[in-house]
């Protein structure tokens, strides 16, 4: 009984572990199958665990030292009593200084990155069922290429479900088929060879001469051959099949010249392309060739000019099979633009941030004039995001890319779509982005998504909060809510200390007390969230009409007279059954 | 016991039951300061677009203060049962003083706000702010001036294909706006503090019950002022007959509890009873019978009962090792 502070700290960590596996149950029992992927069951619970435990810190906490003091402790006057109010109250001071300061941790350590796993695995598994419908769709159209796109996509998320690996694979079993009548062209060639042999020796040789005097000496050789074959008495056809191989061969020997004019013809022609800005093609062209000649020069130095300069106004499709794991957010809605006569507004269905690029899935921009005209309105696959140096108004933030090209294969690309408007296809590509990756999550439409930022996020993101649409009010109110918190941690710790005190049992415990201690669990959860509650309101009413940094004093002020009543209630106790 | 330690008791006890209207005064005054000023602020907010005149706030103020009524008394009730738990006194006399207390400034307090109404969710307009983006349950809604036809605005909804529709809004209504045949419904009506306006369950659970009681008894007081006296005062006993719960047993903090307890069943079976469709079951076996005209019976019928129950098992005073103890 001598380390008072030690039992109490062990009581409410044992109280913490059990309000865990209270939620950790709820969770399971509650997991909502309708909209998460069944892969998530775990993880969401275990989250969804920890978040609950962090929410809850506070009254279990309370919780825990009320019952302690007034309930587990031996009462006064027995035996064995541990109740010395002098002793309570010099290792309480330390102990609810360190809670606090872990509960901090936790809640802006922690909890907001659990949080943000949360919204990933509803949005992953929303993204995951829009993949496969969208794949469902394209499949039906016959749509192969695109439809093998979603279901990847699909089982990116989810690699365990069978069922639409099996409708991968059958996707791709009938793209192999279609690509079949292609490398069937040798039977067609044998069937032609067969139609060769019913023609007459004098038509083949017609045939023969006019595909030699088109240099076409393959040809020319082999019809002269069948005409051969067919009339071995004409010697016209021996003449000109020997005259192709006599051609062939000449060819052949200067291959190595021609060589080299060939390649030059080629650099040339990629070359012209990327001066005259056709980067796409220029890049394909240069691609082709470094797989060719990798050791040439020239092809070296432009194919990484190509690059740069087709990384200038479009991505590659593979970057956002890369970016795709990662986690992000959903439903973003914003306003990019506020300039006379325009009002640009833009939605992503998905976000994903890495640093200085992001990826964006399901792209929505519309311009729109203060009267309600639709100037434009483009849909587009996916976009990626850059940023510039520009951080004012009149420079923007990021760059924003939708044009997605295939690495290796020419023809396969992603495009935005102009859905209304007048809007020239060059600057549909590129669109500046006034805001900056690091505040683009915060105007996630997602319930409560300013809970998934960290208190330096949201300090960033209260400046530029108003100018794309929304109540600053939403942000700052969240920051004084995360900076009072820990603050009622020591306010109601002490009070608990000093009601416990004051409210603890005289005459032993009885058997079916131990039966009614959640109900004071309940009681003290109903009353901290009333407590948070009317703070929410009047910091919420001081913030509209004062502003933040009235309203920042005046929470220190209140939370410093509720910390010095909470002391003085603990000073007035008796301490008339020290022992 | 020695004459002297006896008078001093006596005085002690008479002391202690003249200062109970005092500190019940005061308790309702911090009590109900508080509660008023929450509550002018929540329809503040409710309506923070409005732009108000000095008349609305103080409408606003006193029609909050008599919301707050009902809660406050109880709430104070409460705390001065737990006071008066630690104090000496004759129970008899402290009984009906804290009853008289309860029930006397409850009904002063509502006669003095009776041209009032209490607040209720429906004086809270929808709220519309130009140039901003409201987020509504199914969609987003952003609006150039405001929600009346011919202004610009775009609608965002996650769910469709596209997304956006732009354009003049058609129609819009405070539950539904629509432009170009597309429709979004404007729930919640605030679509920017609903996490400050909207509490958590249990204590929505809680605001609801008060309303239902204080719609009941503003319905009487405009109804029948004798009415309203009888059943206020048949309330107050039943309330007051609760006291027994703070001596339950020998935990103060559990008794504690039982009294928070025991005012959360007492509204919770009010607003029951109260429930139109509860009214309607009573009337189909009791036709005619108005359950308002039950109320003060219910009541005294339940603080009777609660007071038999006291007299007979629950003591009073606890201190001493040897006192009988549940």
């Amino acid at each position: 009984m001598k380390n008072l502070g030690r039992r109490l700290l062990l009581l409410i960590l044992l109280f913490n572990v059990i309000s865990y596996i209270g939620f950790l149950v709820s969770g399971l029992l509650s997991f909502p199958a309708e909209t998460l992927l069944t892969i998530y069951l775990w993880p969401w619970t275990l989250t969804h665990a920890f978040i609950g435990m962090v929410d809850a810190f506070v009254p279990v906490t309370i919780t825990a030292v009320l019952l302690g003091l007034s309930f587990f402790f031996v009462p006064a006057g027995q035996k064995e009593s541990s109740l010395n109010f002098s002793r309570i109250i010099s290792s309480s001071v330390v102990l609810f200084l360190f809670l606090a300061a872990l509960f901090t941790v936790l809640e802006e350590g922690f909890a907001p990155g659990q949080q943000v796993r949360l919204e990933e695995f509803k949005g992953n598994s929303s993204f995951a069922e829009s993949s496969l419908k969208e794949g469902d769709r394209l499949y039906r159209q016959h749509r192969l290429q695109d439809a093998l796109l979603y279901y990847d996509y699909y089982l990116s998320i989810d690699p365990t479900n069978e069922e639409v690996r099996k409708k991968r694979e059958q996707a791709t079993a009938s793209l192999e088929l279609d690509a079949v009548p292609e490398q069937n062209s040798g039977t067609s060639a044998q069937k032609t060879d067969g139609r060769l042999h019913d023609q007459s020796a004098g038509d083949l040789i017609s045939a023969a001469r006019k595909f030699l005097s088109k240099r076409d000496y393959y040809s020319a050789h082999y019809y002269a051959t069948i005409a051969s074959q067919i009339d071995p008495q004409r010697d016209d056809a021996k003449r000109i099949a020997a005259e192709a191989w006599n051609h062939i061969n000449e060819a052949e020997f200067s291959q190595e010249a021609t060589a080299e004019g060939e390649l030059f013809k080629r650099k040339r022609e990629a070359y012209s392309e990327l001066n005259r800005g056709n980067t796409v093609r220029a890049y394909y062209l240069f691609h082709r060739l470094l797989n060719e000649h990798p050791m040439d020069a020239d092809v070296q130095t432009f194919s990484k000019v190509a690059l740069e300069k087709v990384q200038e106004d479009s991505f590659f499709i593979d970057e956002l099979e890369h970016a795709n794991p990662f986690p992000g957010r959903h439903n973003i809605f914003f306003v990019n633009t506020m300039e006379k006569g325009l009002r640009e507004l833009v939605y992503f269905e998905r976000f994903i941030p890495l640093g200085s690029i992001a990826y964006a899935y399901g792209v929505e921009i519309m311009g729109i004039t203060p009267e309600g005209t639709v100037l434009y309105h483009l849909t587009a696959p996916a976009g990626k995001i850059t940023e510039t140096s520009g951080q004012d108004d009149r420079h923007p933030a990021d760059t924003l890319m939708l044009r997605a090209i295939d690495r290796n294969r020419q023809g396969i690309s992603y495009e935005p779509e102009i859905i209304q408007g007048d809007e020239s296809p060059d600057l549909t590509t590129i669109r500046p982005l006034t805001p900056s990756i690091g505040e683009i999550p915060g105007f996630s439409r997602t319930e409560a998504s300013l809970k998934l930022q960290q208190i330096y996020q949201l300090l960033a993101l209260r400046p530029g909060y108003a100018r794309h649409g929304y109540h600053p009010a939403n942000i700052e109110i969240e920051l004084v809510m995360r900076l009072m918190r820990p603050f009622s941690l020591l306010i109601f710790g002490y009070l608990s200390i000093a009601l416990g005190w004051a409210l603890r049992g005289r005459s032993g415990r009885r058997w079916y007390h131990y039966l009614l201690l959640p109900v004071v669990l309940l009681t003290v959860f109903q009353l901290s969230d009333l407590y948070l509650y009317a703070c929410r309101l009047i910091y919420l009413y001081f913030i509209l009409q004062a502003g933040f940094t009235i309203t920042l004093i005046f929470v220190i002020l209140i939370q410093a007279i509720l910390l010095s009543f909470s002391l003085i209630l603990v000073a007035g106790q008796s301490t008339r059954d020290s022992v | 016991m020695p004459a002297r330690f006896l008078h001093a008791t006596i005085r002690s006890e008479v002391k202690n039951t003249l200062l109970i209207p005092i500190k019940y005064l005061l308790i309702y005054l911090c009590v109900g300061l508080l509660l008023t000023t929450v509550l002018y602020i929540h329809s503040w907010i409710s309506n923070i677009a409005l732009q108000a005149e000095l008349s609305w706030h103080v409408t606003a103020l006193l029609r909050s203060a008599y919301s707050a009524q009902l809660p406050t008394s109880v709430i104070s009730l409460v705390i001065l049962i737990l006071f008066v738990q630690r104090r000496r006194g004759k129970p008899l006399i402290l009984f009906i003083m804290i009853w008289i207390c309860f029930s006397g400034l409850y009904l002063v307090m509502l006669n003095l706000l009776s041209p009032y109404s209490p607040l209720t969710s429906a004086d809270s307009l929808p709220v519309e702010i130009p140039q901003r983006i409201h987020t509504y349950t199914d969609g987003s809604v952003y609006v150039e001036q405001d929600f009346s036809p011919g202004s610009a605005a775009v609608i965002l909804r996650p769910k469709e294909s596209p997304h956006m529709t732009g354009g003049a809004i058609d129609t819009a209504s405070a539950q539904e706006l629509s432009m170009q045949g597309v429709s979004l419904k404007r729930e919640p009506q605030n679509p920017f503090f609903n996490t400050a306006l909207n509490p958590a369950g249990i204590l929505k659970g809680i605001f609801r019950d008060f309303r239902v009681v204080e719609s009941a008894f503003a319905y009487l007081s405009s109804a029948s002022p004798s009415r309203l006296t009888m059943t206020i005062a048949a309330f107050g006993l039943m309330m007051t007959a609760g006291w027994i719960f703070g001596r339950f047993t020998s935990w103060p903090l559990l008794n504690t509890v039982y009294l928070l307890f025991m005012v959360r069943i007492a509204l919770l079976f009010l607003a029951v009873l109260l429930h139109p469709e509860v009214e309607d079951l009573v009337a189909s076996f009791f036709p005619g019978t108005d359950m308002m005209n039950l109320l003060p019976y219910l009541f005294c019928g339940v603080g009777g009962l609660l007071i038999v129950w006291d007299l007979l098992f629950v003591p009073f005073y606890r201190e001493s090792p040897g006192a009988k103890s549940v």
